[in-house]
């Protein structure tokens, strides 16, 4: 897509600080990383989310994430990393572009889980049948 | 094995399932960040990421897909969040690699990590010092 920037990172128009490239996938550097080395896979195929991505691209960009994933431990000898998808805009995807991120993770950097709730009487079964209901 | 996703796996402790596979179960996180936040989880034992076969990454990032959309179709929201988080330093509690699901909603307050930028040169560096250690 011609206004995309990932589209143009991955032709090249725009340069990056390239990680890994395949057929199917290229990741990059984030320029404004939450931490060193914080990178972005994304399929070199224009496609703006989960609901849009087909089964091979899909499977070949959770296959870099895991390839990149262990380059990161190994190459950074980081104890561990972050993997996410923001999926949609509500939940806070800025470039309509499916991209997952993987975040290097230090103890204590201070990064915490969003806080967690519970569900009241009946609520989560109700949740429960809503969701299995559509699962195709 | 003395692991809580495998004893859920073996049915030995009950949960919300949402979806099964004859690789990947789907079930509810009790401790909800919002309602519908399922776990997914690859059916046989792997503590990280990195040692998930190709065809059990392949499985569970379908899986995803499929009750991403029935959460989306069910609970009528826009959009949510996905995440797996590598290792106690990252976050993870349970060692058995698995995917959170999180339904998300306008205004729900759910900020995204802080973040900064590489001063001149820096980036290079890291580039330069990944490819060397690998």
């Amino acid at each position: 897509m011609s206004d995309c920037i990932f589209c143009k990172i991955i032709l090249g128009e725009i340069p990056s600080y390239k990680i890994y490239e395949d057929d199917f996938v290229l990741a990059f550097l984030d320029i404004a990383p939450v931490n060193y080395g914080h990178t972005l896979v994304v399929p070199k195929k224009h496609v703006a989310n989960y609901e849009e991505i087909e089964k091979n691209d899909l499977e070949k960009l959770f296959n870099a994430v895991k390839k990149i994933g262990y380059a990161l431990k190994i190459g950074l000898a980081i104890p561990g990393y972050n993997t996410c998808v923001n999926n949609d805009p509500v939940a806070g995807q800025i470039i309509p572009h499916m991209h997952v991120h993987i975040i290097p993770r230090n103890e204590k950097d201070g990064l915490a889980l969003w806080p967690q709730g519970s569900y009241g009487d009946g609520e989560a079964s109700e949740t429960q049948a809503k969701i299995r209901n559509k699962i195709e | 094995m003395d692991c809580i996703f495998c004893k859920i796996v073996a049915g030995d402790i009950p949960s919300y399932q949402v979806y099964e596979d004859d690789q990947v179960m789907a079930f509810f996180d009790i401790l909800p960040i919002s309602p519908g936040h399922t776990i997914i989880v690859p059916k046989k034992h792997v503590a990280d990421l990195e040692d998930l076969s190709d065809a059990e990454m392949t499985a569970l990032a379908l899986a995803v897909k499929k009750i991403g959309k029935a959460v989306m179709d069910g609970l009528g929201v826009k959009g949510y969040s996905v995440f797996l988080d590598n290792k106690s330093a990252a976050n993870q509690h349970v060692p058995h690699a698995h995917f959170h699901l999180v339904p998300r909603a306008e205004g729900d307050g759910l900020e995204r990590w802080p973040q900064s930028g590489y001063s001149e040169g820096e980036a290079e560096e890291f580039l330069k010092n990944l490819k060397k250690a690998l």
